[in-house]
């Protein structure tokens, strides 16, 4: 289809508060926004959610964060690696007729692993904080960078964000797209920063007192887009109702806890295409906690803060081991010790792989540093000189997580409607320990449009 | 790993250092359908240039490589003091405290391979028409597939090399002299800052080369002499000063004096010998040590698993495939490597090597040249290409140029090495005609080969009937050098009834 011009979009939230400021603190977590039916491709890689964000220490107070002792307004930030999403628990995208597209719950937990794992030091510190001043390797960096109100611009990493291929937002196609935001809870979205000691260990530094709470605020929110403008013939096809469908990408995600050391979680997707799934972990009791980041993607851990190694993982389908026909073993003998088995590769090379390819990994956070706290690197011009610690990114933060790609030769997904996914894990948890685990589900999805309306398929 | 000063594979390559050559035949054996030779050179070569900082990283996590000189805690050796190694904490190291090797998991492709090899246009490999595939593969020599950490420093077969320690303060002979078996002495080195022992406290980096058990010689800063044992290492410490202090035990009888006094700068080292094969226990040193020094050069490999993803087509689908074999015949091109060895008899002048290449669908040729005496010393980097003087190079085919004048390679060898742009360039469109995305150009000296692309837009050229050969012009060369070709080609398993071949 021919395409005269590109329009560049913008709308605002369609429920405003009446101060215009959205927050969680304040009774309005809900923003939501409303793209017009129209004879128009959307280009869902220019679409970007910007406003204002700010967050406030106990008693309304503008946060100081430095490396000072800790007070009452020094200790106030967010994910660095999640940045300003983190305020975004749950995402719906629908037509405008509300039939909806895609829902991704706990929304900011998938970014905790997708961008790490896709984005290295340098994205994070340079290209991503271009539209967020909050994102960064180091969560010192983020903090300092939301002592003021700062305007961000970010994308939505939904799956149909995310594919690539115009959306049509004709009656051939989408008939309008709402978008909802829900926002997450002040006391998952912020907590304290790290700094460290010349000999290396972390110092947490988390606002006091805790119980009174900081919280955040956004405001200005506007939705912008790129529209491609068919040629007249373009739009007159774009509105004739006709049939036909497309397809795209879209996440889901199921919560779950786990407690013993050798445990099987059976989820239901219920899609029909499943392409990947993704885990990631952490202590439950973090959740919701301003004293601990709840965008951490360690490893699963006993109550006494030691890490619960995990031994074997399986996948299964239905009662069989699928998509690989055996067991990862990445614990050995259990009489090793714990430290020498590190890196887990074989659990951790498929946990990347279900983000993106581990063959195409050429841009990621992940490093000895940050899943070892080993600092295995060399100056910026490869002379070969150890470099100087405090440029690399956050030691001992890892990126961990399981995962497995179910499709990676004909990319079209496998059956899970009427059949269990497990994923069974041996681990040194010691029983007394919950830790939650957030699966998130990439599938594909058929839209089909037709006079009667339009129906999506999982 | 074992063995004392931290041995590791090769930086360059990982763990796939430790692969010298594989090759893939079909299922009965039958015929050889790849093979590359020195395959851990190559991928040296290769890492090189494909490397980001993310790659780095994922070498590092997930494929051997360790490229920081540091001491401290490392992918292949523990610290039981912490992070930046414990020599200049309180109590320094001692036989309770000494590092220990790690077990890594490793998990890496097969490299080089077009059949195998994974990568983004991997193909799906008909089993059936093969009846199999069968891999061998040579792991390779550890003295050419490891190195140090700190790489020469403090190694030394003669106490001339430059990176060997020195010594802080004068010793007498008579420090040697023991009056029970485990008495000791402590020498102090020096911290040069640049070379030698640095240490945190001064700002620089933990990269002590001692271990425990390491029988330490001594040499002379002024004359050459002949070198001495002097100690074995019993425990490491810092002083006052933050200095690198070393308690030895003088491996003679009782009363013994050392063989001389050594004076401030001379220098101090360990044979690499005395690494690779450990120390024979001696009568003169307490019993407690003898592990330490017994202790030898090795790598283990354990738990070895080849994984592939399998594809089950529909059964028409494999009886017609079976069908064409056994009528018409299948043909399956994938693309790979070659390697053609030459060794140069002439150090100096203009030097010329045959490349007895029959290849009909050449993409490059990649040649890399290495120093022959460093292929089976542990203190040396095997599969660092040397620039060694050269001046210029030209490929020749037949009686053709290619390219049609020489490429110049002097900036390469000076005092501060720098590359020369055209050669860099013909080596870029090289590695890029293989396929190979060149990510990383820095520091080329350093990573200095030679390449050419045959061919352009994914076309191929023919190089059988005449010979391909590399003339390299030297001036002021001062290693005897060896060179492997590498030719990457498009290669072709023709399969009709029982008969496979490759070509």
């Amino acid at each position: 289809m021919d395409i005269n011009s590109k329009e560049k979009g913008i709308v605002s939230a369609i429920n405003p508060p009446s101060n215009g400021i959205y927050s969680f603190r304040g009774g309005y977590p809900i923003v939501s926004f409303q793209i017009a039916q129209q004879s128009k491709w959307l280009d869902p890689r220019s679409l970007r959610l910007s406003g204002r964000f700010r967050v406030k220490a106990p008693e309304g107070l503008k946060p100081t964060n430095t490396s000072t002792a800790q007070n009452a307004t020094t200790g106030v930030a967010v994910s660095g690696r999640v940045g300003v999403a983190s305020v975004i628990q749950q995402i719906t995208l629908a037509s405008s007729s509300n039939q909806t597209l895609e829902t991704i719950r706990n929304y900011n937990r998938m970014l905790s692993t997708l961008v790490p794992v896709s984005h290295s030091q340098s994205d994070l510190d340079c290209c991503l904080q271009v539209g967020d001043p909050a994102s960064a390797s180091r969560s010192f960096n983020s903090a300092r960078g939301i002592n003021e109100t700062t305007s961000f611009s970010i994308p939505l990493r939904t799956g149909l964000m995310s594919g690539g291929d115009l959306l049509p937002l004709g009656t051939n196609g989408l008939r309008g797209l709402n978008i909802n935001l829900e926002l997450a809870p002040d006391s998952q979205v912020i907590s304290g920063f790290n700094t460290f000691t010349l000999g290396g260990n972390a110092v947490q530094t988390i606002f006091t007192p805790i119980n009174t709470g900081a919280f955040y605020e956004l405001e200005d929110l506007t939705l912008t887009y790129d529209l491609l403008v068919p040629s007249e013939q373009g739009q007159a096809i774009m509105e004739s109702p006709a049939t036909g469908s497309l397809t795209y990408n879209s996440f889901s995600q199921l919560y779950s806890v786990i407690n013993a050391s050798e445990q099987t979680q059976n989820l239901n997707f219920g899609v029909s295409n499943c392409l990947a799934v993704t885990h990631n972990f952490i202590p439950t009791d973090q959740i919701n906690n301003y004293r601990h980041d709840g965008f951490s993607t360690g490893e699963l851990k006993n109550s006494n803060g030691d890490d619960a190694k995990i031994r074997r993982i399986t996948y299964l389908r239905g009662s069989t081991r699928f998509p690989l026909d055996y067991e990862i073993e990445v614990g050995g003998r259990k009489d090793l010790p714990a430290d020498q088995l590190r890196p887990q590769t074989e659990l951790v090379t498929q946990f990347i792989d279900s983000v993106k390819p581990y063959i195409t990994m050429d841009h990621s956070l992940m490093s000895a540093q940050t899943q070892n706290g080993i600092s295995d690197n060399l100056t910026f011009n490869n002379n070969r000189d150890p470099r100087f610690r405090n440029t690399l990114a956050e030691p001992n933060i890892p990126v961990f997580g399981a995962g497995i790609v179910m499709d990676p030769l004909s990319k079209t997904g496998v059956d899970f409607r009427n059949t269990n996914y497990g994923i069974r894990i041996v681990s040194e948890l010691d029983g007394v320990s919950p830790n939650s685990i957030y699966s998130f589900i990439r599938a594909r999805n058929t839209l089909q449009y037709s006079p009667n309306g339009i129906m999506v398929s999982s | 790993m074992s063995g004392r000063g931290r041995p590791q594979p090769n930086a360059k390559a990982g763990v796939s250092s430790l692969i010298r050559d594989w090759r893939i035949e079909d299922g009965m054996a039958q015929s050889t359908l790849e093979e590359v030779l020195d395959s851990n050179v190559l991928t040296a070569q290769v890492w090189g240039y494909s490397q980001n900082q993310t790659i780095t990283h994922k070498r590092t996590m997930f494929e051997g490589q360790s490229l920081t000189p540091k001491v401290g805690e490392s992918m292949y050796w523990d610290n039981a003091a912490g992070q930046d190694g414990n020599w200049n904490a309180a109590g320094g190291v001692t036989t309770a405290n000494e590092q220990t090797a790690k077990t890594l998991q490793v998990q890496h492709t097969l490299f080089n391979s077009g059949l195998l090899g994974g990568g983004q246009d991997a193909k799906v490999f008909p089993l059936v028409a093969t009846k199999g595939l069968r891999l061998h593969m040579n792991l390779e020599n550890a003295q050419r597939a490891c190195m140090f950490q700190t790489g020469m420093l403090g190694v030394s077969e003669t106490g001339l090399n430059p990176l060997c320690c020195t010594l802080a303060a004068p010793i007498l002979a008579a420090v040697g002299t023991k009056v029970n078996i485990g008495d000791t002495y402590t020498i102090l080195l020096k911290d040069s800052g640049n070379g030698a022992v640095n240490n945190i406290a001064n700002g620089g980096y933990n990269n002590n080369p001692f271990s425990i058990g390491d029988e330490i010689y001594a040499g002379s800063s002024t004359t050459i002499s002949p070198q001495s044992p002097i100690g074995i290492v019993t425990a490491m410490t810092a002083n006052g000063a933050g200095l690198l202090e070393l308690t030895l035990c003088h491996n003679a009888p009782n009363n013994t004096p050392l063989d001389h006094p050594y004076v401030e700068d001379d220098p101090i080292y360990v044979l690499p010998k005395d690494r690779v094969d450990g120390i024979v226990a001696s009568p003169f040193i307490p019993d407690e040590f003898t592990p330490f020094m017994e202790e030898r050069l090795d790598y283990t490999l354990s738990n070895v698993e080849y994984l592939v993803s399998q594809v089950s087509p529909p059964s028409g689908y494999v009886d017609a495939m079976l069908n064409q074999v056994n009528g018409k015949g299948m043909v399956i091109d994938f693309r790979c490597w070659s390697t053609y060895r030459n060794t140069l008899s002439a150090l100096n002048g203009l030097t010329t090597q045959w490349i007895p290449t029959e290849a009909t669908r050449v993409y490059s040729c990649l040649s890399t040249p290495l120093a022959q005496n460093h292929q089976l010393g542990i203190q040396y980097d095997s599969f660092k290409p040397e620039t060694n003087g050269a001046k210029n190079y030209n490929y020749s085919w037949g009686n053709k140029l290619i390219p049609d004048r020489p490429v110049h390679l002097e900036r390469f060898s000076q005092a501060i090495p720098k590359p020369n742009a055209l050669a860099l360039i013909e080596l870029e469109k090289a590695l890029t005609n293989c396929g190979i995305a060149v990510r990383d150009l820095q520091r080329s000296p350093e990573k200095f080969n030679i390449g050419r692309a045959f061919s352009k837009y994914g076309g191929t050229a023919n190089l059988s009937g005449s010979t391909l050969s590399l003339r390299v012009e030297y001036q002021g060369a001062q290693e005897p050098l060896m060179f492997n070709n590498y030719i990457h080609q498009l290669r072709r398993i023709q399969i009709q009834g029982a008969s496979i071949s490759a070509f």
